[in-house]
C-alpha cells in the first residue's frame, strides 16, 4: 500500500543501529565530563522545547497558587492534582502564575479576552507574542486565510544563536494532533505551528513519527565509506542542479511565487547542509521501538482508527525527542501535544488520571470544555476567574501533564557532563488560553529543568495588578539569561520589556 | 504494533468555502444568504463573522479577473499519477509523504504553498528511489534510453533522450540554458561520479524529479507588469497542463504536449475535442472519483472509521465496494444524466459486497445522492447516524454553504442520558445556546435520513423498536422525508450554482475568490439541466481557464 521508499532505507538503517554503542561519540562528554561548575559547563548545549496543549487547563485544579505577589518552595510547594503525575520530578518543577499573553491583543476592552477565533489567534501568538490579525491586516490580507505571523521565539534563538551552525537539524517541530479540529477561523498555521520561521514561514508541526526518525537519522545506511562518499557527491550534484534550478526561476515571479521557491531553496539548502553531515552522531543511539514501518498518514485518525493509540503515539515521539537532544541533532524542539482547538476523544484516559469525578465530554475536548455547567457563556470575562471547569477537562490536562513528565523523566534518566539531560534542557508546558474562557491572563505555565537559570521546587505567583507580567518578558528572558543572547525585544506590548527575574537562580 | 499505524486516511472535512456566498458565513447556522453572524462568540464559532465582514460584497467588481494559479507543489495524489504516467512506475512514494488537509479539494494551491525540510527529504528520497527502480526495470528503461550513444558520440544521444524527459516532466520545453545545464550534470556523472551512460541518464531523471520545476504547478508570466495590467491568454504548454491536471490529475500526454507546440489548443474546437478525449480515458476516471468524491466527501470513505461491534458486516472490503458503488453512481452524470437529476436518479443496488446494504430496501425509497450509501456513510458517526452530520454535509456540500466545522457541543447523547431516540436527544440541545445555532440549522435537514443506519441500510424503526420520524425543516418549510428534502434543496437558487462553483474551484486549484462569482454565474447560466461534460466544456473554454492575471500586490 505505502510505497517502498521509506521501508527499505530504514529496515537496512536498523540492521546498523542494532550493532551500534550507546551515545559515547559525543565529543564534550569526555573532555567536560570531569568539570563541575554551578552553571552548565562551557560546551554543554542548552536546549529549549515550549509544549503547548490546547483549549487552556482546567481552572480550578490547576490553579493553586499562593497569595499573588509570594511565593512558595520546597517542602511548602505541594503539588496539585493535575501535577501530580510530577511528583517525581517536583524538584526541577518551577510552577509560575500570573503570566499572561495579552499583550499584543487588539481587543478594545477586556484585552485579556481573545475573542474572535480565541484559539488560533492565542496559538498563534504562544511564540510570537505579536497578533497576527494585525499583520495580516497591515498586508492587505484577509485574516481568515492569510499565513502571516511574527518570528516564534524558538527561532529567534535559532536565529540569532546561529544554531545552523551547532546542529545538523536547527530546530524541530513535534506534534500528536492527528484529528484536526476547526481552524477556527484562520489558517491552518496558526492552528498547526507553534514555531515561525518568518513572517510568512510557519513550521508546522510534524505529526509522523517515522517522518521525524528519519529526520533525525537522514538518508539510508550506506555500507562503507567509500559508498558514503559516493552517495554524498551524487546528492550534492543533485541538490547543487534544483538549487540552481530555482534560483534560476525566482527573479521572473511575482512575489509569493517567488516566497514560495525561497521555501523550497531554504528547504534544500537545509538538506544540503545535511548530506556531508550524514547521520553519525544518531547511528550511535538504538532506535525507539515500535516506530511504524514506513510513514502512513497519521491525519484523520482518531483513537482506535487503524488501531491508532495516542498514548502509543505520544510516547514514541518523547522518545524521538529525547533521541534527538542525546545525539545533539537539535537543540530546540516545539512540541504541540494536540492541535489547537482540538475535538479528539480522549475518553482512552485510563483510570488513574481520572481523579476529578465525572468525565462527560472527554469525547470531545474542545466541545467538552463548553457544555452543561461550564458552558463559556457563564464565564465571567472580566480578568478575574469565574467558574470552574469540568472533570473531563482536568482529566485531560492531567494525561498532558503526564505526557511531559514522561519526557523529562526519560531526559533526567540520561546523564550528560555534570547532570542529566534535563537539567540543560528548560521545558515549558503553556497553553493559549487560561481555561475554557478563551481568556489569556494567568496562563497555566510550568517550566521544568534549566538547572542553573531558575528557581526550581516551587511555586512563584507573580504580583497580578493591574496586568498579568507577559510572556514576551518570559521569553526576553529565556533569550537574555538563559541562552546568553543580545535580545533587544520580544513581542509586542506597551511597555519595554523587562526581565521576571522572581524566576531566577 | 506494527499493525497501528497502518491504513489510509485522509484530512477529515473542514468547512468549505465557496465563492457564493462569502459575505454570509455565520456562526455555522447560515442557510441563508444574507444572515448576520450573531455577536455572541461565546461557542468559539463565529471567527468568520468578523473578517467576512471586511471583504467586498460580491459583485462589486465591474470587470471580469481570471485570477492566476500562484506556484504551488502538486497534490500528493497528483505526484503519483505524474510519476506513473511519466514512467510507469508501479511506485507511489507520495503516500508516504506528509498528509495535508486542504479545502475545498485536496488541490488547493493556497494549501500547497509552504515547503518544510521534512517535504524536501521525502522529494529527495522519492527521486532516487524512482529513478532507481526505473532503471532497474528493463522494460521501463527501454522507453527512456531512446538512443544508444555511439563511441565519441555521448553528449548528442544523452541530449535527445534529456530533452525529451525534461519536456515531459518538467510539462514544457527546455529553454537552452536548462538543457546546457542539465546536459553538463550528465557529463559530470559520467566523469567525475564514475557512471555509465544508463546510470548519468538516471541520475539526471533525480535531478528533473527533485526539482522545483517538477514538484510544483508553475505558469510563469513573460512580463510582469504586463502581466498585472491586464489579463494574458496562457501559452499552449500551460493550457495543457491546467487542463490534464483538471480532468487526470497529472501531467500531459505526447498528445496534449504536441497540440501544445503547434498553437492548436487555441483553437476551441480542439480544446473540446481534447476534454472529451481525456474524459473517455481510462485516466478520466481520476476526475470522476476526485472531483464528485471530495466534492461532496465520499472520498473520506477509506478513512472513515465505523465500529464494527456494532456493524459486524463492516470490513475494509465493504468500504471499497460502497467507494465503487458511488463511483459508478457519480460517473453517470459525466454524459448519461443531467446534474438536475443528482438527487432524484435510480440507483443500482450495488454490486457485490455493496448489494448487501439495498437488501433490505422498501420500493422507492431510496434515490439519488441522498440515498447512496457512501454519502450516508461518511456523515455518520462510527456507532450511530447523525441527523446533525448529515444535515451539515447536506448544506455545505449541496448549497456550497460553508459551515464552520466541528461539534462545539459535543457528543449529543450525553444532554439527556433519558432520551429514548436520537431525534430527543437532538432536541435536547436544541435548548442550549452554545449548541442552537449549529444544531437548530442542522438537525432538521438530517432527520430526512433517519430510515438509513451509519453504514447507510435501510431501518425500517430503531435498533430498539421506536419509530423513525423523517419529518423536518429547511429554512422554515416542513416537510417528510428524503424526496421532500429534496426537492426543496433543488428548488434553491445555490443548488444549481454549486456545481460551477465547485469545478472552478477544483480546476483552478483555488477557493473561490469573490471575482469568481462572476464567472460562476456565467457557467451556471442555461446549464441546469446539462451534464458534467457541458458544464467542463464550458469551464474549460472560458476566459477564466484560459487565461491569467496577476493582482498588482504580486509585483
Amino acid at each position: 500500500m505505502t510505497g517502498a521508499v521509506g521501508t527499505k532505507s530504514l529496515a537496512s538503517r536498523r540492521n546498523l543501529l542494532r550493532g551500534a554503542g550507546v551515545c559515547l561519540a559525543l565529543p564534550w562528554l569526555e573532555s567536560l565530563a570531569p568539570r563541575r561548575a554551578a552553571a552548565q559547563p562551557a560546551g554543554v548545549p542548552k536546549r529549549y522545547i515550549p509544549i503547548s496543549f490546547p483549549c487552556g487547563a482546567a481552572g480550578q485544579w490547576w490553579d493553586n497558587a499562593p497569595v499573588f505577589g509570594s511565593s512558595v518552595f520546597g517542602d511548602q510547594f505541594v503539588l496539585s492534582a493535575v501535577h501530580q503525575p510530577l511528583a517525581a520530578l517536583k524538584s526541577k518543577l518551577l510552577l509560575l502564575s500570573r503570566v499572561g499573553n495579552y499583550s499584543w491583543n487588539e481587543m478594545p476592552s477586556e484585552q485579556h479576552f481573545l475573542g474572535p477565533s480565541p484559539h488560533a489567534r492565542g496559538t498563534a501568538g504562544l511564540l510570537t507574542c505579536v497578533s497576527a490579525d494585525r499583520l495580516a491586516a497591515e498586508a492587505g490580507l484577509n485574516p481568515a486565510s492569510a499565513i502571516i505571523n511574527g518570528v516564534s521565539v524558538d527561532q529567534l534563538i535559532a536565529q540569532m544563536g546561529n544554531f545552523a551552525a551547532l546542529t545538523p537539524l536547527e530546530s524541530l517541530q513535534v506534534g500528536l494532533g492527528t484529528y484536526p479540529g476547526a481552524f477556527d477561523g484562520r489558517s491552518w498555521a496558526c492552528s498547526q505551528a507553534l514555531s515561525w520561521k518568518a513572517e510568512r514561514m510557519p513550521l508546522k508541526r510534524q505529526i509522523n513519527p517515522k517522518a521525524v526518525f528519519d529526520a533525525l537519522v537522514t538518508g539510508g545506511a550506506p555500507d562503507s565509506d567509500l559508498e558514503i562518499r559516493r552517495r554524498m557527491a551524487e546528492s550534492k550534484s543533485v541538490l547543487d542542479a534544483v538549487l540552481e534550478d530555482a534560483n534560476d526561476l525566482k527573479p521572473r515571479l511575482g512575489r509569493s511565487d517567488r516566497l514560495a521557491l525561497e521555501q523550497f531553496t531554504t528547504a534544500f539548502r537545509e538538506l544540503e547542509r545535511r548530506v556531508p553531515l550524514g547521520p553519525a552522531s544518531c547511528f550511535t543511539l538504538a532506535p525507539p521501538q515500535d516506530i511504524p514501518d514506513a510513514a502512513v498518514p497519521l491525519s484523520g485518525l482518531r483513537q482506535g482508527d487503524m488501531g491508532y493509540d495516542r498514548a502509543a503515539h505520544a510516547r514514541l515521539m518523547n522518545d524521538l525527542i529525547v533521541m534527538a537532544l542525546q545525539c545533539d541533532v537539535t537543540r530546540l524542539v516545539t512540541y504541540m501535544l494536540d492541535d489547537a482547538r482540538s475535538e479528539f476523544d480522549y475518553s482512552f484516559i485510563p483510570e488513574e488520571d481520572r481523579v476529578f469525578g465525572d468525565t462527560s465530554g472527554i469525547e470531545n475536548h474542545h466541545g467538552g470544555g463548553h457544555h452543561g455547567p461550564n458552558d463559556v457563556t457563564s464565564i465571567p470575562r472580566d480578568g478575574v476567574y469565574g467558574g470552574g471547569s469540568n472533570g473531563a477537562y482536568a482529566t485531560v490536562t492531567r494525561w498532558w501533564v503526564r505526557q511531559v513528565a514522561d519526557l523529562a523523566g526519560k531526559l533526567d534518566a540520561v546523564q550528560e557532563a555534570d547532570g542529566t539531560l534535563l537539567d540543560h534542557t528548560l521545558i515549558q508546558m503553556t497553553s493559549e488560553m487560561r481555561t475554557h474562557d478563551h481568556c489569556a491572563f494567568d496562563l497555566p505555565l510550568l517550566l521544568l529543568g534549566g538547572r542553573g537559570f531558575l528557581k526550581q521546587n516551587g511555586h512563584v505567583a507573580l504580583a497580578a495588578a493591574p496586568d498579568d507580567r507577559q510572556l514576551r518578558d518570559l521569553y526576553y528572558t529565556i533569550g537574555r539569561q538563559y541562552f546568553g543572547l543580545d535580545v533587544e525585544k520580544f513581542g509586542d506590548g506597551p511597555t519595554p520589556n523587562a526581565l521576571i527575574e522572581e524566576i531566577l537562580a | 504494533m506494527k499493525r497501528l499505524w497502518r491504513g489510509l486516511a485522509a484530512g477529515p472535512a473542514v468547512a468549505a468555502t465557496s465563492a457564493l456566498l462569502s459575505v454570509a458565513t455565520a456562526a455555522c447556522g447560515a442557510v441563508e444568504r444574507n444572515r448576520q453572524a450573531p455577536s455572541d462568540s461565546s461557542g468559539g464559532t463565529s471567527g468568520l463573522g468578523g473578517s467576512g465582514a471586511e471583504l467586498p460584497a460580491a459583485g462589486a467588481a465591474a470587470r471580469l479577473d481570471p485570477g492566476h494559479v500562484p506556484v504551488h507543489r502538486l497534490s500528493n495524489a497528483e505526484y503519483n499519477h505524474s510519476v506513473t504516467d511519466l514512467l510507469g512506475t508501479g511506485l507511489r512514494p507520495a503516500d508516504a509523504f506528509p498528509q495535508v488537509d486542504s479545502v475545498p479539494f485536496e488541490n488547493e494551491a493556497s494549501a500547497l504553498t509552504d515547503i518544510s525540510e521534512f517535504h524536501a527529504a521525502h522529494y529527495f528520497d522519492a527521486a532516487r528511489a524512482l529513478a532507481e527502480e526505473t532503471f532497474a526495470d528493463p522494460a521501463l528503461k527501454a522507453q527512456l534510453l531512446t538512443c544508444t550513444p555511439a563511441a565519441g558520440d555521448d553528449a548528442t544521444c544523452a541530449q535527445s533522450i534529456i530533452e525529451d524527459l525534461g519536456l515531459r516532466a518538467w510539462r514544457r520545453p527546455l529553454e537552452a540554458a536548462e538543457l546546457t545545464r542539465l546536459v553538463a550534470r550528465y557529463q559530470h556523472a559520467r566523469t567525475a561520479l564514475e557512471k555509465d551512460h544508463e546510470a548519468a541518464i538516471a541520475h539526471v531523471l533525480r535531478i528533473l524529479l527533485t526539482s522545483a520545476k517538477f514538484l510544483y504547478f508553475i505558469e510563469v508570466d513573460p512580463d510582469l507588469q504586463a502581466a498585472a495590467s491586464q489579463p494574458r491568454e496562457l501559452t499552449g504548454y500551460e493550457l495543457a497542463s491546467r487542463l490534464s491536471y483538471a480532468l487526470w490529475g497529472s501531467l500531459p500526454d505526447r498528445a496534449l504536449l504536441d497540440l501544445a507546440e503547434s498553437g492548436s489548443l487555441a483553437d476551441e474546437r480542439v480544446l473540446s475535442e481534447q476534454v472529451d478525449r481525456l474524459l473517455d480515458d481510462p485516466k478520466g476516471e481520476r476526475f470522476t472519483r476526485g472531483f464528485f468524491g471530495q466534492w461532496l466527501g465520499v472520498s473520506r470513505l477509506p478513512a472513515h472509521g465505523v465500529d464494527s461491534r456494532l456493524y459486524p458486516e463492516w470490513n475494509a472490503a465493504l468500504g471499497d465496494a460502497l467507494l465503487a458503488d458511488a463511483d459508478a453512481f457519480f460517473s453517470a452524470f459525466i454524459d448519461d444524466r443531467p446534474y438536475s437529476e443528482l438527487l432524484s436518479a435510480p440507483l443500482t443496488g450495488g454490486a457485490g459486497a455493496a448489494a448487501g446494504v439495498y437488501a433490505q430496501d422498501p420500493s422507492g425509497l431510496r434515490r439519488g445522492l441522498l440515498g447512496l450509501p457512501a454519502f450516508l456513510t461518511v456523515s455518520s458517526r462510527a456507532d450511530r447516524s447523525s441527523a446533525a452530520l448529515r444535515g451539515k454535509l447536506v448544506i455545505e456540500r449541496l448549497l456550497c454553504t460553508p459551515q464552520l466545522v466541528g461539534p462545539t457541543c459535543g457528543d449529543e447523547s450525553q444532554f439527556a442520558p433519558d432520551a429514548v431516540t436520537p431525534r430527543q436527544q437532538l432536541e435536547s440541545i436544541h435548548k442550549l445556546s452554545a449548541c442552537a445555532p449549529c444544531h437548530t440549522t442542522h438537525d432538521p435537514v438530517g432527520f430526512a435520513l433517519e430510515h438509513f443506519d451509519a453504514i447507510g441500510r435501510y431501518r425500517a424503526s430503531y435498533a430498539d423498536g421506536q419509530a423513525i420520524d423523517t419529518s423536518g425543516q429547511f429554512l422554515g418549510q416542513a416537510f417528510t422525508g428524503p424526496e421532500q428534502l429534496a426537492a426543496l434543496l433543488a428548488a434553491d437558487q445555490r443548488y444549481a450554482l454549486c456545481p460551477s462553483d465547485r469545478l472552478l474551484s477544483f480546476a483552478l486549484r483555488r477557493t473561490p475568490r469573490e471575482l469568481d462569482a462572476a464567472y460562476v454565474e456565467q457557467l451556471s447560466a442555461g446549464w441546469s439541466s446539462g451534464t458534467l461534460r457541458d458544464l467542463v466544456k464550458r469551464l474549460i473554454s472560458s476566459e477564466v481557464f484560459r487565461y491569467r492575471k496577476l493582482p498588482e500586490s504580486e509585483l
